[in-house]
């Protein structure tokens, strides 16, 4: 007797935990009005905050009344990776993602966003900044849409400039001229007293790597047949020149050893004169440096570039097409010139559109935001290198490069051949 | 009707054999569900290449194990393991055996001490990890503050090469000393007090009791804490999941769960996370071999 | 418990000293985020750092509510603790009621495979459990959260060895009554052994609350997540913003140290019957 009842609240629990799940899913809206479409966005601070504001004005809009979006934020880049590997895994992959991988749509075959972009003249494809496009391409095909671009900007601390007496209306261009400048800073801009005080720090030391592979030249990677078999080649005599640039950065004593992880904290603190970031952060930091903080462009080796970085907005087409339509609607609203130009202000960001720069508001923020204007400026150097799933690889194979470089333990040409070596077997299968 | 049957040797009867299968399989059912074929394809994949971004599977016999016991990552990851579990579990006991040797003691307010000795125990460890990562922070945390205070020199906590795996390791011993400290506790209490009084008329020194006495007695509730310590810590994965998810500083607190994340959920080679955790498997499963080996002829030798 | 017959008034001061610095070092922290959940970013990012926040307003607090679905998480969690911990009970109920007091052919090899099962550790059948969810669509589900971890090995032992420890003439005299095995079950054993279930239904319900790597791993969407895995969603978002981390903290925090301080007798018998039984 009791065991039938115990059989049965097991059987019941489980019943009602399945129902939770089925309960839980969306279930396809086919043929009711609105369309439901899934968007996953891997934006955080000020960027995510841009971002669904233009979710809310999409749905205040009644042009667009008949579209629902279900958004949810995936976490950073490495967490929105696993996420759709394991959503492509079980077919639960949402409509649109901000910030996937071009190896989640070109790498699986699926160039729907490519498609659309060509074939449909409401999206004005040629508005676009050109550079960009590489940025979104998997062998050479257009397989998603850039959205959220940012460059590289080398920050300073107005406050730390001053006491140390420096002027930056003609900054430094190359490396060489960086350094003489940050040394000053770092001896006479001591503002807090702090014992340890640094010319220049960095935390995403992968990304500067990369610009300044591409500085000299280096493309990191490189196709070397029809097949668009990939090979990487920052092992030559260009990137030696730039792992030694690390190694003299730490050995003049302007930059601390290893501890880049606490970079962003040490420049907040004023314990910096000079950091690397992303223009995002022109938006981030505004509450907390305010004034305190400006910029110069990203000085440079051999001739002026910098690595793009930001995302694109993958589509992953569905079986039903009025789901494809909505999600293709959604997508081109958000990168039409005023939302995505106003996403861009808010986020840091640059617009991807030409005609975005014929607006009110980026006209003024050019006035008003010396730092955007010099972000904007660099998209013209703007240089994307060969995507690649393997980047926790590429990028591990970078920060160890540095690492040795930094700790003076390794010579510069045999590091990045080492790094190279070390990138191919990780990246093997 | 309930009859009794003999099998293999021994006898039973009906009705209980049916109603211990019946209750039993469910858990059976979730054993074999949740364990069996999980180990069974762990096993499978780990000699495949199994990517989860392209979907492409091959079989390629050993290599994934080549590719492990070759790579520096893996055994810097097992070599930070170790270390991390050496120095945690060493001062976490030795510190947890001396506070419950002094709760023992006629002290005041033991509840209020035994609480807050317990509660980081009981805290989610994100939440407490959050808190943490603050208190690390060589500019803005308080404890170069305190450091400084006391004249001592600062540290790089979290972000230094060598500070950042004992930091780690001084976080998850405030987080785990609660739960040795009360099991310690209950250990020394559940000593009769009869032995003690013997003693203490025979002239010796409570310093002589503790070691003569108490602590041989609390042998077996070390080894309990020792072992379950070991296991617990081998796996450590949340901690260094909030603090440093990227591995640390030159890759310095990348424990081997972390490790097998990064591979099977960062760089879609489930082939490798898989056959990782076969290799995290057998070391564990060693160890706790070669303690049960000493364990047993020590006892087979105090008997 | 034994009694200090010696000086019963005396306390060691000493020693009583030297643990209240202990116990102070092991409550600072939450001294730390309780204050610091109310400071301003100019509090936070000031060097030195500053202990006391300048007002006591809850403007992170707000904050943590507008940048993640807190509310959501805590639901999540609740949901997917009550139900894990009652599987998981029942099946250690019955299973260990199975081994403590019933015989069967192939009782002595069903015991060492429940035994062997605690050997594994959890890492190693997370990627198969993560495929096999996949391929039924039970990724991002709460049944994807709870059905794999029901698995309770630790509480089943712990209650074999308790329910060992009554006594077999209570079960024969309800046998002579006419009970069925289900009955005694159910009448007998459970009752007498409510401490035992209780401390077990502490244990699994705080590790299931905790649960970070598998619900990790399950969860895609935002609205799924549980608490553990929102808070680290929270310090991606929120990247260096630590007064509002703390904020978020606090209200992870209190409710469980509430309960704990309230129900603090039950906790530590718990634990210490896990720990004494080798």
């Amino acid at each position: 007797m009791k065991k039938v009842v115990l059989i049965l609240s097991i059987l019941l629990l489980a019943g009602s935990s399945l129902i939770f799940a089925s309960g839980n899913k969306e279930s396809g809206t086919e043929s009711e009005k609105p369309v439901t479409i899934e968007v996953w966005y891997s934006l955080s601070g000020k960027s995510g905050e841009a971002f669904k504001q233009r979710l809310h004005e999409f749905t205040a809009d009644p042009a667009y009344a008949d579209i629902k979006v279900v958004s949810s934020f995936s976490g950073n880049y490495g967490d929105t990776g696993t996420k759709v590997a394991a959503a492509l895994m079980s077919g639960t992959e949402p409509h649109v993602i901000i910030g996937g991988n071009v190896a989640y749509t070109g790498g699986r075959g699926n160039f729907y966003a490519g498609e659309m972009v060509s074939s449909d003249p409401l999206f004005q494809k040629d508005d676009v900044f050109e550079g960009l496009w590489d940025y979104a391409v998997y062998e050479n095909k257009i397989c998603n849409i850039p959205y959220g671009i940012s460059t590289p900007l080398m920050y300073y601390n107005k406050q730390i400039i001053e006491k140390a007496g420096l002027d930056l209306s003609t900054p430094p261009k190359t490396w060489d001229e960086f350094l003489v400048v940050a040394e000053k800073a770092q001896l006479n801009g001591n503002i807090n007293n702090a014992d340890e005080f640094w010319g220049f720090v960095v935390k995403d030391v992968p990304w500067l790597f990369k610009t300044q592979l591409s500085q000299n030249g280096n493309n990191v990677f490189e196709y070397v047949d029809d097949n668009y078999t990939v090979e990487a080649v920052f092992d030559d005599a260009s990137a030696a020149e730039v792992a030694q640039w690390w190694a003299d950065m730490a050995a003049a004593k302007v930059m601390p050893i290893g501890e880049h992880n606490n970079a962003e904290n040490v420049f907040l603190a004023g314990n910096a004169a000079f950091f690397v970031g992303s223009s995002t952060k022109i938006a981030d930091w505004s509450e907390t440096m305010g004034d305190m903080l400006a910029a110069i462009p990203m000085p440079y080796f051999t001739y002026p570039s910098v690595a793009l970085g930001g995302n694109t907005i993958s589509i992953f087409p569905k079986k039903d097409q009025k789901q494809n339509d909505a999600a293709w609607t959604f997508v081109r609203y958000i990168t039409s010139t005023e939302p995505n130009a106003k996403f861009a202000l808010e986020s840091g960001y640059m617009p991807i559109r030409k005609s975005a720069i014929e607006l009110d508001i980026i006209q003024q923020a050019f006035q008003n935001m010396p730092m955007y204007k010099t972000g904007f400026e660099q998209l013209a150097h703007g240089w994307s290198y060969i995507n690649t799933d393997n980047y926790i690889a590429l990028d591990g194979a970078i920060r160890r490069t540095i690492e040795k470089m930094e700790n003076g333990t390794a010579d510069a040409q045999q590091a990045v051949i080492d790094a190279v070596k070390e990138f191919n077997i990780e990246a093997a299968d | 009707m309930s009859f009794r049957y003999s099998f293999a040797g021994k006898r039973y009867e009906t009705i209980q054999t049916r109603a211990a299968y019946v209750l039993l399989a469910p858990t059976i059912l979730v054993l074999i569900v949740l364990f069996i074929i999980p180990v069974i394809q762990v096993i499978q994949l780990s000699f495949t290449s199994l990517n989860s971004t392209t979907g492409t599977s091959k079989f390629i016999g050993f290599n994934n194990y080549k590719y492990l016991l070759t790579s520096p990552r893996f055994w810097q990851s097992v070599l930070n393991t170790t270390l991390f579990t050496i120095v945690k579990l060493t001062s976490e006991v030795l510190i947890a055996l001396i506070i419950a040797v002094m709760l023992d003691t006629h002290v005041p307010f033991r509840k209020y001490l035994r609480v807050s000795f317990f509660a980081p125990v009981v805290v989610p460890v994100v939440a407490s990890s959050i808190i943490w990562i603050w208190f690390f922070d060589p500019t803005l945390g308080p404890f170069n503050q305190i450091l400084s205070a006391f004249g001592l020199p600062q540290s790089k906590w979290l972000y230094g090469k060598s500070t950042a795996l004992m930091s780690i390791a001084l976080f998850s011993i405030w987080r785990g000393i609660g739960y040795d400290i009360i099991v310690f506790l209950s250990g020394l209490q559940g000593i009769s007090d009869s032995y003690i009084e013997a003693a203490h008329v025979d002239g010796a020194t409570n310093l002589q009791i503790f070691f003569k006495i108490k602590l041989p007695l609390m042998r077996p509730v070390l080894a309990f804490v020792i072992m379950m310590g070991f296991i617990g810590s081998f796996q450590s994965f949340t901690e260094v999941d909030i603090m440093t998810p990227d591995g640390g500083p030159g890759g310095s607190t990348l424990l081997i769960v972390n490790y097998i994340y990064q591979q099977a959920f960062g760089n879609s080679k489930m082939g490798r996370g898989t056959a990782a955790s076969i290799l995290l498997f057998l070391i564990i499963f060693s160890m706790t071999y070669l303690q049960r080996k000493i364990s047993d002829r020590r006892e087979i030798r105090d008997a | 418990m034994h009694k200090n017959k010696s000086k019963l008034k005396r306390y060691n001061i000493p020693i009583f000293i030297i643990l209240m610095l202990l116990s102070i070092c092991m409550i600072f922290p939450f001294v730390w985020m309780f204050l610091s959940a109310f400071k301003t970013p100019a509090d936070v990012y000031t060097y030195p750092p500053k202990w006391l926040p300048s007002s006591f307003k809850f403007d992170n607090f707000a904050k943590v509510f507008q940048l993640i679905p807190f509310g959501k998480f805590y639901f999540n969690t609740i949901v997917t603790s009550v139900t894990q911990t009652f599987l998981q009970i029942v099946l250690s109920i019955t299973a260990a009621y199975v081994f403590a007091k019933l015989e069967f052919p192939g009782k002595k090899k069903m015991y060492m495979f429940v035994q062997s099962a605690m050997f594994i550790p959890a890492v190693v059948t997370v990627i198969p459990l993560y495929l096999m969810a996949s391929k039924v669509r039970l990724v991002d589900t709460y049944a994807g959260i709870i059905l794999p971890q029901i698995l309770g090995v630790f509480t089943t032992i712990l209650l074999i060895s308790f329910f060992q420890s009554i006594p077999d003439d209570l079960l024969s005299a309800s046998k002579i009554d006419g009970c069925g095995y289900y009955r005694i079950l159910w009448n007998v054993v459970i009752p007498n052994s409510t401490t035992a279930i209780n401390a077990a239904i502490l244990f699994a319900f705080l590790s299931h609350w905790k649960s970070y790597m598998w619900p990790l791993i399950i969860t895609n969407s935002t609205h799924k997540r549980t608490l553990p895995v929102g808070l680290k969603y929270l310090v991606t978002e929120s990247s260096s913003e630590y007064q509002v981390m703390m904020a978020a903290a606090f209200m992870s925090i209190i409710p469980i140290l509430i309960v704990y301080i309230i129900c603090e007798k039950s906790f530590t018998r718990s634990l210490t019957m896990t720990g004494l039984k080798g």
